[in-house]
């Protein structure tokens, strides 16, 4: 029997300290504003306005005219100039000035005219091989773009296949969609199961723990107290995240609201509870940030579809995905925020996030000792 | 009736033995203290009556119930309350007196009608309801002690557990908390126990237990010999008295500021002054204390001023950590500075030491040379040893850093190994030290290069008796043999006594300052002598002689009374026993003076 008196004493307790305590307010507040800009402007994965030369060595019609395909796209490529050697444009690429170089060879033209294959070099900056491979298929795709130009300009009609995509559910493939959404999935997580498990931890650590030791309280009355009051902390972030999403990051919405909050209940009660369980492990407050921090990044950040989709994930990750809660969360937002709902993997996706919460929650009392 | 019995109750923390084979009653309505040093058990032993640790082995009955298993507790424990050890750490530093008092209450579902009767009378008793919309973190270690004590009986408990409540606080609030511990057992039929670390609070105790390294050595019960006595040897030449003891033919030998505290395993022939044993003396015999073979000189010359402040004081923000302070030190004076935590004892030594700037005021050393360093020596309140290294690789590091160097470094730790009795530590680790060697390696590293005045901040803390005293047969060495100055912060009142003179410090500012004897004088004179009476209701009969206008004071069975004229209380025909002035007594007369 949970004793409702007793639960209200510790919430009412919470929440005047957190009133009279300034910096932790401000962090518990600002921790997920700030994750939000950080991970929603800086993990777009957008490969667009790469900087580039031209070293043209042939200088024909022909040869400015590729090099003007290059030149007028300027959603993904940005001229930077061009060089009149090798040398100096693989100077500016160690340099970090530019990412790519195109070199277009002397007799571009003349080649071309008498029928002949001609080789169009590009130096790519590959540091970081996707962005690098993204630069190389766009310039594929404006090459032979460039080449059809070139037949029917000779008179060939017959043009071959002309594959034409429309992407599914995030029309304009912006990035932007997937990764502010996907926010929600890390910064209600990392931050309530901090939270929570500071709830705990820090009156380990100052004493006042001796407290509930020595009072008839149980231990399920203590915990949930301090889970329902870092619920309604995190219950009123949620409502603030989800408006920069909208507002800030232009994020379309076509899922249902009220769906999507009781998603996102259950996925705080599931980070709560974790934080909880957690704590009944560490003594200081210094380790149950740190460890915290580091069990919910992983599997938020990398388990959960967010970077790589699972679905592409080898065998051992994809299985490893599946027993984090993550995952079952980014469908949920996925569903409510670029696809819509299905009812019936809506209704597998909570039921599963329910089930981390009863095993995690229980745990977390079974675990909780009213002594030293 | 007993409310807790506890047979042959052993704890171990993983090898460590924290308690070893304890055995104990306490008894409805009384006070127990339970004394001891840093590490003796105590906290185990209180923790493990509280229900919040578990016990090896051993048998507990708490109000006849035998407590098989903790969860035998649950349903105890709205009658029993305990207060863990540090100043105030169980409350809620942000919420205020009054919303502190509230939690508990609700914490154990009192009626709310009951709970605002009972806060007010509670906040009322301990002074604190004019303060009741302060927030704990603003309050004074006293005054978080006085509202630990009100929280832990808001809910109305059979029984106390106070865990260590007057470390660190000051001599006042430690007598206003004694008070309301027997006003609450007097009215409300409340058990107290109470652990400390001071020696001289034993005797507050209805009944009392000493604890060393997890037993208990000594209990009021079982241990009381009526015959034992002890001598006191006080001519000038007492140190040469100390330095010709054989250590063998005593229970204990204990070298004082001008007196010699001996008890021979023979009755002695000559005629010294003869006490009976007391709590204290009969901790002794059973640690037994060890006479170093230092050969101290029998006369120290106190030289020419060597330091000197003027009205310095130190402000953080609105914070006067220290306020005014001048005195002068002279050189081979032992100068101990007193007072409880935030007296501003480390604030000034930080000065002193060039450590902080002072706000306003200004202090001179007169050592004669610029580098002013290589003179003194520091001892920091607990961090100043590698704790990762042996004995000899701490020594050899801070003569290296002193710039001491190949034969005369050698030569110099042999000196201080033999000095500071640590020959058989040499390779040891030092974290797996005890603390009273902890403590004197780190007075070893601070005198390694000779300084002229060396400050010692709290060394004793937590150590206990007999160590303190190895401790102060170091200090009084260097200080007669070698005309070392030494400038001493502590919280134990009792050790003012080593002191050449004291200075008493409260609220960063200085109450007294003098040699112990001069204050003496001065507090008789104004306040008179102390006198004791046993009494079965020490409580009443103190607040019957409080309002005769008398000064008064609770320990235990017994009420100390301070009259210039004790024929004054004829008329309550007690018999009246004379007792010496502590510098507990001192402190309290000088700092109540200056608050009123």
């Amino acid at each position: 029997m949970l004793r409702l008196k007793k639960i209200k004493a510790i919430y009412k307790k919470e929440f005047k300290e957190l009133k009279r305590d300034k910096i932790s307010r401000i962090m518990v507040f600002m921790m997920p504003i700030m994750i939000m800009i950080v991970f929603g402007y800086g993990m777009a994965l957008d490969v667009e306005k790469i900087p580039f030369v031209i070293l043209d060595e042939d200088n024909s019609v022909l040869s400015r005219e590729l090099a003007y395909k290059f030149i007028e796209n300027t959603r993904y490529y940005r001229l930077i100039g061009a060089v009149s050697s090798q040398k100096e444009g693989l100077k500016l690429i160690d340099k970090g000035k530019i990412r790519m170089m195109i070199v277009i060879p002397y007799g571009f033209e003349k080649r071309l005219k008498s029928n002949k294959p001609v080789n169009v070099q590009i130096f790519e900056d590959g540091i970081f091989p996707y962005r690098a491979s993204v630069s190389v298929s766009y310039s594929n795709i404006i090459a032979n773009n460039f080449n059809i130009d070139l037949l029917s300009a000779n008179g060939n009609k017959n043009q071959g296949i002309d594959i034409r995509t429309r992407y599914w559910f995030n029309e304009d493939i912006r990035q932007k969609n997937v990764t502010a959404s996907g926010v929600l999935l890390i910064a209600l997580f990392i931050g309530p199961a901090i939270f929570s498990s500071l709830l705990i931890v820090k009156e380990k650590e100052y004493g006042s723990i001796y407290n509930i030791y020595t009072s008839s309280i149980n231990k399920a009355e203590f915990i949930i107290a301090k889970q329902l009051f870092a619920m309604s902390i995190f219950f009123v972030n949620f409502f603030i995240l989800f408006a920069m999403t909208i507002l800030l990051f232009n994020v379309p919405f076509k899922g249902s609201f009220i769906l999507f909050l009781l998603a996102a209940i259950i996925y705080l009660l599931v980070s709560t509870s974790l934080g909880i369980l957690i704590s009944t492990f560490v003594m200081t407050q210094v380790t149950a940030v740190v460890g915290t921090a580091i069990i919910c990044i992983i599997p938020s950040i990398l388990y959960s579809g967010y970077i790589t989709p699972v679905s592409s994930m080898t065998n051992e990750a994809y299985f490893i995905a599946h027993i984090f809660p993550n995952y079952y969360f980014f469908n949920l937002i996925k569903m409510s925020y670029l696809k819509g709902l299905s009812l019936i993997s809506y209704i597998k996706n909570i039921a599963i996030l329910l089930v981390f919460y009863l095993i995690f929650i229980s745990v977390a009392i079974y675990r909780f000792r009213k002594y030293e | 009736m007993n409310i807790i019995e506890i047979n042959n109750i052993v704890k171990k923390y993983k090898k460590r033995v924290a308690l070893n084979n304890v055995s104990l009653e306490i008894k409805e309505k009384t006070l127990t203290c339970i004394v001891g040093p840093d590490g003796a058990g105590k906290s185990t032993l209180l923790k493990i009556m509280a229900g919040v640790l578990k016990f090896d082995s051993g048998k507990m009955k708490i109000f006849n119930y035998e407590m098989k298993k903790l969860s035998y507790f649950e349903e105890l424990k709205d009658k029993i309350a305990f207060m863990p050890q540090g100043l105030g750490l169980n409350l809620y530093q942000r919420l205020s007196i009054e919303e502190n008092v509230d939690f508990f209450a609700e914490l154990h579902e009192v009626d709310p009608k009951i709970r605002n009767e009972r806060k007010y009378e509670l906040l009322n008793a301990t002074g604190l309801y004019k303060f009741k919309d302060r927030q704990v973190n603003k309050l004074s270690g006293g005054m978080k002690q006085k509202l630990g004590i009100c929280c832990s009986l808001v809910h109305s408990p059979k029984v106390i557990i106070l865990d260590e409540p007057t470390t660190g606080v000051d001599p006042i609030s430690r007598r206003e908390l004694y008070r309301l511990i027997h006003k609450f057992i007097s009215e409300e039929g409340v058990t107290a126990i109470v652990s400390t670390s001071y020696m001289d609070e034993a005797e507050r105790g209805d009944s009392v237990y000493i604890m060393h390294e997890g037993k208990i050595i000594y209990d009021d019960i079982s241990s009381i010999d009526e015959d034992e006595v002890y001598y006191e040897y006080n001519k000038p030449d007492f140190i040469e008295f100390y330095n010709n003891l054989d250590e063998n033919n005593h229970k204990f030998v204990i070298l004082g500021r001008n007196f010699v505290k001996f008890a021979p395993k023979k009755p002695y022939p000559e005629d010294f002054k003869k006490f009976k044993f007391g709590i204290e003396e009969n901790a002794l015999k059973t640690i037994g204390t060890r006479k170093l073979n230092l050969q101290i000189k029998p006369a120290k010359s106190i030289g020419d001023k060597i330091l000197e402040l003027k009205n310095v004081t130190k402000k953080f923000g609105n914070f006067f950590a220290v306020k005014n302070v001048s005195f002068d030190v002279n050189k081979g004076e032992i100068i101990g500075l007193l007072g409880p935590n935030g007296a501003g004892k480390t604030t000034l030594m930080k000065i002193l030491l060039g450590l902080y700037t002072p706000s306003s005021g200004s202090y001179n050393f007169f050592i004669g040379d610029n580098l002013l360093k290589e003179k003194i020596g520091y001892m920091s309140q607990k961090f100043s040893l590698y704790s990762d290294l042996t004995v000899k690789e701490n020594l050899v590091l801070n003569g290296t850093l002193r710039k001491i160097k190949g034969s005369t470094l050698k030569n110099k730790i042999e000196e201080l190994y033999y000095l500071g009795n640590l020959e058989n530590y040499k390779a040891e680790i030092v974290e797996k030290l005890p603390l009273g060697i902890k403590q004197r390696l780190a007075l070893m590293c601070a005198v390694i290069h000779e300084p002229m005045l060396v400050f010692l901040d709290e060394p004793t803390s937590g150590v206990d008796i007999s160590e303190r005293d190895v401790f102060w047969q170091i200090i009084r060495y260097f200080s007669n043999n070698k005309n070392t100055t030494f400038i001493v912060s502590t919280h134990f009142m009792t050790e003012a006594d080593f002191c050449d003179k004291i200075c008493l410090m409260n609220n960063g500012e200085i109450a007294e300052f003098d040699s112990p004897e001069a204050l003496r004088e001065k507090f008789r004179a104004k306040f008179g002598t102390p006198y004791s009476t046993q009494t079965k209701t020490p409580y009443s009969l103190e607040e019957k002689i409080k309002n005769m206008g008398f000064k008064t004071d609770i320990f235990g069975t017994k009420v100390k009374v301070y009259t210039k004229d004790i024929s004054l209380l004829d008329t309550l025909n007690l018999n009246f026993k004379e007792e010496i002035i502590t510098i507990d007594d001192i402190f309290v007369g000088a700092t109540e003076d200056a608050t009123t």
